[in-house]
């Protein structure tokens, strides 16, 4: 008797999973034949409850037959849930695809003007020299930009710059050395700074701007030497360029004394000769030299115990030469098209 | 100045000047710069010099002649297509097989059906000149036949220096010749100094003429000498060649020598035609007042207080120093000459120069300093010159007139403190041996110190120890100190607040860039019409001698310089931008310049980039205003925005007294405040300025006073414990008229905040179909929580109906339900 409900309640059970799992909300038939079978009043419980009735001799093979068909039941019900979850999946897995091969959706980023990564990279090297920034301002007085920098007037060095006044008096300083003026005026050796900025010059052209910009380094101290200072600018310029070849050229310049230019090798033809260079080699990119015991006078500095050096970058030079710019007026121009290149 | 290494080789027989490279080399080691070497002459082999015997038309071309040229060995038929070709000229003939330095093939060919079998060369196809009419006329003492290197002399490399400001004395042959022979030193190698051969006759100088000096300051030394009986002709084509190559065009045999002792020996020279000097005598001094000369290029000059004035008994007939006068210039009949050679004072002879911007050969030596024992030595070789190549007789005896000799100087040189200064040991024999070489004369020696006398071509510019050390390590080469790097004691002394400065700059620029802002840099100059066009006229600092209208003011404000960038950009169909500039401001402040740091920044368009999946956003004003205040956030300052009042406006520093409301849009734009300072605005561009400048899409702008916001309190707070307890939320709805500011209803909240309220944000703003056409809704989300306790939902309620009592306080706020 038993037997013969068992054999047909596994059978209704396949039965019904296999209708389930052709629907759409097969997960949620699936719970309810679970429910149906399995459930407080489920057909399989209330079996169990039966066999629960019969007697002593009867129960356990009864018991036996009811749990191996629940088993099985449960057995198949199982691995429906779980073909019917990955199927759920799948179908999810499917609706979500992207077309990934359209471009992604960027952060809008914004540049810093090339001249201002340049001086950035410049000062970094020189930090690590223990040079610490100052800044003096664009208008100066004709003392510091020149008088005390041993630029006397109606003197022909006066020539070697060509000013921009506003007064008798006051001009837009031609170089960032008077900055050197009033760092020592303010403080005692030693001392290691840097000073960039705007400086302005009477000239116009695809290589000369009216205003420029310009990185004045000093180091002063007890024992500073013209062997220091080559050590100090040659370690700039490997890294910097990536050139190392360098060549101090004796030079003239009224603040310092010796005076030298630093070249480097010609980084585009590596010292063969080009264009760029003009065939010499050789790229003019600074000018230095140690600091006139006059400029220490005027700042009453005692030139016999105190000794050190000065130098002086243009960015837009080496800016133009490391990045292939032809004509320094771009730099002022900005054309986004431009300033975009320079991320 | 140019220097032909086979003029200078004269001067220097005993050393190898063959390699021009190798002189150019050493010569920029030490210090003068070659900037250039040409070779003259390459290219040029096959080229010789040609007569033209006969010339005839060619019967089928209008342009072209037939010649035959006598090239010595044979005679040509060359056919040459130059008008100035005609019989019995010497001209540059390239036979057949040369290749000239333009590349040209020389092949024996058919012109038009007529022979040529070589041809007849122009300056330009020579590579001597860049370019040039008709072919070359040589002179006529050319030999036929000669190799035109040859002939031309053009065997010869020029090497073009460039001197800075303190080397006067290396303006002349003989200066360059000292370097050379120093830097290339060698045993025994001597200078030659240019000979001197004078056969004076009797009748001495001072019979015809006598020198006075007024005024012994502005010129220490004058000579004079006279040579009669001179023929003014063409100079010989040696002396031509020469000074041509040195860029100076000749004129005479009498003009042509004084600029080739000039050249030579550095000292500049004049000539007065004799018998144009009245009264025996040459005056020499200073300038009245409105004095009127007409110097030799014709024009009239009015002289002020203080120029020297060479003068005879009646009249000025030479600006001394600088040219001489018309009237006693050298002509075809002058016979008998004064030479003068002379040392002005280099101030005098500049503030003249400069004054009537007259620069000539001689005014920029002067002022660069010449040699005061050299000025007769010149005097003498110019009048031997004249005697050998104009036929002239030089008269007994130099003037010299030298009231106030130079004092000879002597310097002490202590080696050690040379070794102090550049690092490296020099020897005391290795310093005197270089000093000699140069000219110097060491009186002294002991191991601590020398005495050396300085030269008196060198007493403008070494004048102390110090230039004594660069002479020696210039010459001796920079490439012998070794580098080194500074040791030295630990620097205490930094400026503090410019290196904050410099990193409040920094951090300021780096965020606007993470915000997608790039920068830009204009020139400092903005034009007096663009200021106006933006109200703005006060203050401004205008320059003396700006480089144009548009460049003559210092700009008070980034803004207006900015808004041209954009424009610019804008005609380049580049219509979204943001752009920001930090830099300096300024404004006249009495007699000094108010310099400021001002980061101003102008965005339009649309808000970039751009991505396929969203709708494009043009840029607003809250687009700025966020930004901004992340920005002044991330420098840690506390922001807050307030209506910028005429009051507030003139109150923000660096804008005190300019219009900033004029170009701003009247409704959009408010005043920013850190800790209670105003430190800028932030706004829209009014369109009446766009209209001006031509820009159609709506501008925004923000403007902060950087070095204001430098003093304002940074506001970094410590660590604050994070709460363990949960966070309730809760959104109301505010029902408001549409005209009322919602930063009304933000400052009722902010005063009347419950303590368990952590934050509130705007989340919505409802204009629509569902509530009051006058009305605005506006959705604010607010967190409570507590960092002690779990809230309890009564709790939040009670402060939220508080706050609520509150906000309808007014009657013109409604919680929607």
């Amino acid at each position: 008797m038993i037997r013969e409900t068992l054999e047909k309640l596994s059978k209704e059970a396949a039965e019904q999973i296999n209708e389930a799992l052709a629907k759409e909300n097969a997960l949620e038939m699936l719970e309810r034949i679970r429910v149906l079978y399995f459930g407080r009043k489920g057909k399989i419980t209330e079996l169990l409850k039966d066999v629960g009735k019969l007697s002593q001799a009867e129960r356990p093979e009864a018991g036996s037959l009811v749990n191996q068909v629940k088993k099985s039941i449960e057995a198949s019900l199982e691995s429906a849930i779980q073909g019917a979850k990955k199927r759920k999946r799948e179908s999810r897995l499917k609706s979500e695809r992207l077309d990934v091969t359209l471009p992604g959706k960027s952060p809008k980023i914004g540049s810093l003007h090339p001249l201002t990564q340049i001086e950035r990279d410049i000062s970094a090297i020189f930090a690590r020299f223990g040079f610490s920034v100052v800044r003096g301002p664009e208008v100066e007085t004709d003392w510091y930009n020149f008088e005390s920098l041993n630029i006397p007037k109606d003197h022909p060095s006066r020539d070697m710059q060509d000013t921009i006044y506003i007064s008798n008096d006051l001009l837009l300083r031609t170089h960032t050395s008077p900055v050197q003026i009033r760092v020592m005026q303010q403080v005692k050796p030693p001392l290691r700074i840097l000073c960039p900025g705007a400086v302005y010059r009477h000239d116009f052209d695809a290589s000369h701007s009216p205003m420029f910009h310009q990185i004045e380094g000093l180091l002063v101290d007890e024992e500073v030497t013209f062997g220091d200072l080559k050590g100090v600018l040659g370690f700039f310029a490997r890294e910097f360029f990536h050139e190392s070849k360098v060549r101090f050229r004796p030079s003239f310049f009224p603040f310092t004394e010796p005076s030298a230019e630093m070249d480097i090798q010609c980084f585009i033809c590596h010292g063969k000769g080009c264009v760029v260079c003009k065939q010499s080699g050789w790229m003019e990119i600074l000018g230095c030299g140690m600091v006139d015991p006059s400029v220490f006078k005027h700042v009453g500095y005692d030139a016999e115990r105190y000794q050190g050096f000065a130098f002086g970058i243009g960015i837009e030079r080496p800016a133009m030469l490391k990045l292939g710019i032809p004509d320094i007026r771009l730099f002022f121009d900005n054309d986004v098209r431009f300033l975009r290149q320079f991320q | 100045m140019i220097i032909s290494l086979r003029w200078l080789s004269q001067f220097l027989p005993h050393f190898d000047l063959t390699k021009a490279e190798d002189v150019a080399h050493k010569l920029t080691m030490g210090g003068i710069e070659v900037e250039a070497i040409s070779k003259l002459g390459e290219g040029l082999n096959g080229v010789v010099v040609g007569e033209v015997i006969s010339k005839k038309k060619h019967p089928d071309a209008d342009k072209l002649s037939l010649c035959v040229v006598n090239i010595g060995k044979e005679k040509l038929s060359v056919v040459c297509g130059a008008a100035n070709v005609r019989d019995g000229l010497k001209v540059p003939v390239a036979v057949v097989g040369t290749e000239l330095p333009n590349g040209l093939k020389i092949k024996s060919s058919k012109i038009r059906g007529e022979i040529s079998e070589g041809m007849i060369c122009s300056e330009s196809e020579l590579g001597l000149t860049g370019t040039s009419l008709g072919i070359m006329e040589l002179p006529e003492e050319s030999k036929v036949g000669v190799a035109l290197t040859e002939a031309l002399d053009l065997k010869d490399s020029l090497l073009e220096v460039a001197l800075t400001p303190n080397r006067g004395d290396c303006l002349s042959y003989l200066g360059i010749a000292r370097e050379v022979a120093a830097v290339c030193r060698r045993e025994g190698a001597k200078l030659v100094p240019p000979a001197i051969g004078l056969h004076e006759i009797s009748q001495p100088t001072s019979q015809f003429m006598r020198v006075e000096i007024e005024d012994p300051e502005a010129c220490p030394r004058y000579t004079a000498r006279i040579v009669g009986n001179l023929k003014v002709a063409p100079s010989p084509f040696w002396l031509r060649t020469r000074l041509e190559r040195n860029g100076i065009r000749p004129i005479n045999n009498i003009v042509d020598i004084t600029n080739y002792v000039m050249l030579e020996m550095g000292q500049p020279l004049h000539v007065f035609d004799l018998k144009t000097i009245e009264g025996g005598v040459i005056r020499v001094r200073l300038s009245k007042e409105g004095e009127k000369i007409v110097t030799l290029d014709k024009k009239d000059r009015r002289l002020d207080k203080g120029d020297i004035l060479i003068c005879d008994a009646q009249r000025p007939i030479a600006l001394g120093g600088v040219m001489g006068c018309e009237d006693s210039e050298i002509s075809a009949d002058t016979s008998d000459v004064l030479i003068e050679s002379a040392f002005f004072h280099p101030t005098k002879i500049r503030l003249t120069s400069r004054r009537l911007n007259l620069i000539s050969e001689s005014s920029y030596r002067f002022e660069r300093g010449v040699d005061p024992e050299n000025v007769i030595k010149a005097l003498h070789r110019a009048a031997c010159l004249m005697q050998d190549i104009c036929g002239g007789r030089v008269l007994n005896g130099a003037l010299d007139s030298y009231p106030k000799p130079f004092k000879k100087i002597v310097i002490g040189f202590r080696p050690e403190r040379a070794k102090r200064i550049l690092g490296a040991e020099i020897s005391p024999e290795e310093s005197g041996e270089i000093l000699s070489s140069l000219g110097f004369h060491v009186k002294s020696a002991t191991q601590d110190i020398l005495q050396v006398e300085i030269p008196s071509w060198r007493l403008n510019d070494v004048t102390r120890e110090v230039d004594l050390i660069e002479e020696i390590a210039r010459i001796r080469g920079y490439e012998s100190v070794p580098s080194s790097l500074p040791g030295g004691r630990f620097v205490e002394n930094i400026l503090p607040p410019e290196d904050a400065l410099f990193k409040l700059k920094a951090d300021l620029s780096d965020m606007l860039v993470k915000f997608g802002w790039r920068e830009a840099i204009n020139l400092s100059f903005v034009s007096p019409q663009l200021l106006k066009s933006f109200h703005i006229s006060d203050r401004l600092v205008t320059l003396l001698n700006p480089l144009g209208e548009e460049f003559s003011i210092l700009r008070p404000t980034l803004i207006p310089s900015l808004l041209g960038s954009v424009r610019k950009n804008i005609a380049q169909q580049n219509m979204d931008l943001r752009l920001f500039e930090l830099r300096t401001v300024f404004q006249s402040k009495g007699k000094s310049i108010d310099e400021r740091y001002h980061l101003s920044a102008v965005a339009t368009g649309e808000s970039s980039p751009k991505f396929w999946g969203d709708k494009a956003k043009e840029i607003t004003f809250y687009d700025l205003k966020g930004d901004l205040e992340a920005l002044l956030k991330g420098v840690n300052r506390c922001v807050d925005f307030r209506p910028l009042t005429a009051q507030v406006r003139a109150a923000i520093p660096a804008k005190a007294g300019i219009c900033v409301p004029l170009y701003l849009h009247p409704h959009n734009n408010q005043a920013v405040y850190v800790s209670n300072i105003s430190i800028g605005w932030v706004g829209e561009i009014h369109p009446d300025i766009l209209d001006k400048l031509e820009i159609e899409q709506r501008v925004f702008a923000f403007d902060i006073d950087v070095s204001r916001l430098l003093e304002t309190e940074s506001t970094k707070d410590l660590f604050k414990s994070i709460s363990r307890y949960p966070v309730i939320s809760r959104d109301i709805a505010v029902l408001m008229p549409r005209e009322t500011e919602v930063g009304k209803l933000i400052e009722i909240i902010s005063n009347n905040k419950p303590s368990i309220l952590i934050h509130f944000d705007l989340f919505d703003v409802y204009l629509g179909e569902q509530i009051p056409k006058d009305k605005k809704s506006v959705a604010i989300n607010l967190n409570f929580g507590s960092s002690d306790k779990t809230l309890k939902d009564e709790e939040v309620d009670q402060a939220l109906n508080k706050l609520i009592a509150s906000i309808q306080k007014s009657d013109t706020f409604k919680i929607r339900e």
